[in-house]
């Protein structure tokens, strides 16, 4: 029988028994446990102002926002898009609470003696916040090699020895790693990144500002924080060719630790802030560029991973910043931010 | 592939028309405004966007790459985008003046950096494999503009 873990869940008969395919929650619904997957919609980030009584409380009436904010979640993992809340869905919805709330750990006793805060953006926690993954050109390995392919590979192979010929270091790290077929996680020079695209060093800056606002409110103590939401980005071309072929479009979210002090009625914020990043390397849905007078197109790449010449991975990417500052009139500068100094 | 094609002419005949410097009207049978309306008809198409006929489009743009990227700039009335943000993908979408979702940087007649009241809000879209980032123009009287950047990711 399936589990629900998350705190929120957990005690909730009801939910329990949709998790064990019982009679889903659906549209017109009006309950307790309809209540409980608000707050936990909510929880996740989508919007639920319309079902929140003046109280604060939910109003446990599964209506057209609940519905829309299911919807969303089934879109995000690939379930059935039909707003009704069956097994799958409740699992799926728990398996994120329990990944955004993890379970308290026992040493953390000042952290959780007073109220904490929750802002738009962020939350107490460590884990990581969902983010979409594109499932790619299909099932790796799973066509027999052709001649014709293996002519292409090599034709790639060649663009890739040819420094002038590709468009940035990066570009060539991340396509030779695709061809070279291992499909083992690969850490990209989110420095080197930020450096290059303007928009991404804003987007550094903004994730950051938006946990510093969240950071400002915490209590005196020591606290985990992460992003509540991953967001999105992208690398044009105008702004840097390299990690445009590199990358293109990205997730993101921050997270950390804050120890918050207050010193003569003054706080001091020392903070460990790790800007996050994810993509998937592949070659999919009708892509294709032109590069050294060649276009490659999916036709060929996607091919490579079906037939097991080349094999799509996980870019992932982290840059750490330690910050300090005092009250809240004394905030860290862009440079503090973006600029990586010694420790 | 075919549709491709088609569709890579026709924002070349955009460039053509759009970047003729030598001061010669260009052919009366290909206007401008129509063949912005065309591509960004293929763009929403290929995004899924579903939108009233009173929609005007003022740009549109479509770069191909590892991940595609798209950007519009649509003009609608203000009634018929409260009626269009109660639908899906907009349906839930909190628009925020404070966000700043990506955009992009400015480029030929794409140039968010210079609306004053833009509130954006960012859309997850096809099970979390694209993005649909929308700033609103806000304040305008009769009509608003949205400004889209959609990306694969």
């Amino acid at each position: 029988l399936a589990k629900l873990n998350s705190s929120l869940f957990i005690g909730s008969a009801r939910l329990q028994d949709v998790a064990n395919k019982g009679r889903p929650l659906r549209l017109g619904d009006h309950s307790p446990a309809v209540a409980l997957l608000q707050a936990g919609i909510a929880d996740l980030g989508y919007a639920m102002s319309k079902s929140k009584l003046p109280n604060g409380r939910m109003d446990g009436r599964y209506g057209e926002e609940l519905m829309i904010g299911i919807q969303k979640v089934q879109e995000w993992a690939g379930l059935t898009v039909d707003g009704t809340t069956g097994a799958d869905t409740i699992m799926m919805i728990d398996k994120w609470l329990v990944a955004k709330f993890p379970p308290k750990k026992a040493a953390v006793p000042a952290a959780v003696a007073a109220p904490l805060p929750v802002t738009r953006d962020y939350t107490i926690g460590s884990g990581d916040p969902p983010f979409g993954a594109d499932p790619g050109a299909g099932v790796w390995n799973s066509k027999p090699t052709t001649a014709g392919a293996l002519l292409q590979w090599a034709a790639i192979e060649r663009i890739l020895g040819l420094a002038a010929a590709y468009p940035g270091p990066n570009a060539a790290r991340h396509m030779r790693h695709y061809l070279y077929n291992s499909g083992s996680t690969y850490t990209i020079d989110l420095e080197g990144m930020i450096k290059s695209v303007p928009v991404a060093k804003q987007r550094l800056i903004i994730e950051f500002r938006q946990a510093q606002e969240f950071i400002e409110k915490l209590p005196a103590g020591r606290h985990n924080f992460t992003s509540r939401f991953a967001e999105s980005a992208y690398n044009r071309k105008s702004e840097s060719a390299d990690w445009y072929f590199a990358i293109g479009g990205y997730s993101y979210w921050g997270k950390g630790v804050a120890v918050v002090s207050v010193v003569g009625g003054v706080k001091h914020f020392d903070v460990d802030f790790q800007f996050k990043f994810y993509d998937r390397y592949n070659w999919d849905g009708g892509k294709q560029v032109t590069i050294a007078g060649v276009v490659i197109t999916d036709d060929f790449m996607g091919e490579f991973h079906r037939q097991g010449l080349a094999r799509e991975f996980d870019c992932v990417g982290e840059i750490g910043r330690r910050v300090r500052w005092s009250g809240q009139s004394a905030a860290p500068t862009e440079a503090q931010i973006t600029e990586k100094v010694g420790r | 592939m075919k549709g491709r094609f088609q569709f890579a002419v026709l924002l070349f005949a955009t460039t053509i028309v759009g970047c003729d410097a030598s001061g010669e009207a260009p052919s009366p049978t290909i206007a401008k405004e129509n063949i912005v309306t065309d591509a960004a008809a293929e763009i929403i198409k290929k995004i899924g966007l579903n939108l009233p006929a009173s929609a005007r489009f003022d740009h549109a743009a479509y770069e191909e790459g590892v991940d595609d990227s798209a950007t519009l700039i649509i003009s609608l009335p203000l009634s018929d985008w409260e009626q269009v943000k109660q639908k899906p993908p907009f349906a839930g979408a909190e628009f925020a003046r404070d966000r700043k979702y990506y955009l992009g940087p400015d480029s030929d007649g794409w140039e968010p950096s210079k609306i004053d009241d833009l509130p954006t809000a960012q859309i997850s879209i096809a099970n979390g494999k694209q993005a649909l980032n929308v700033g609103v123009e806000a304040g305008r009287p009769s009509d608003v503009r949205l400004f889209i950047f959609w990306h694969q990711l």
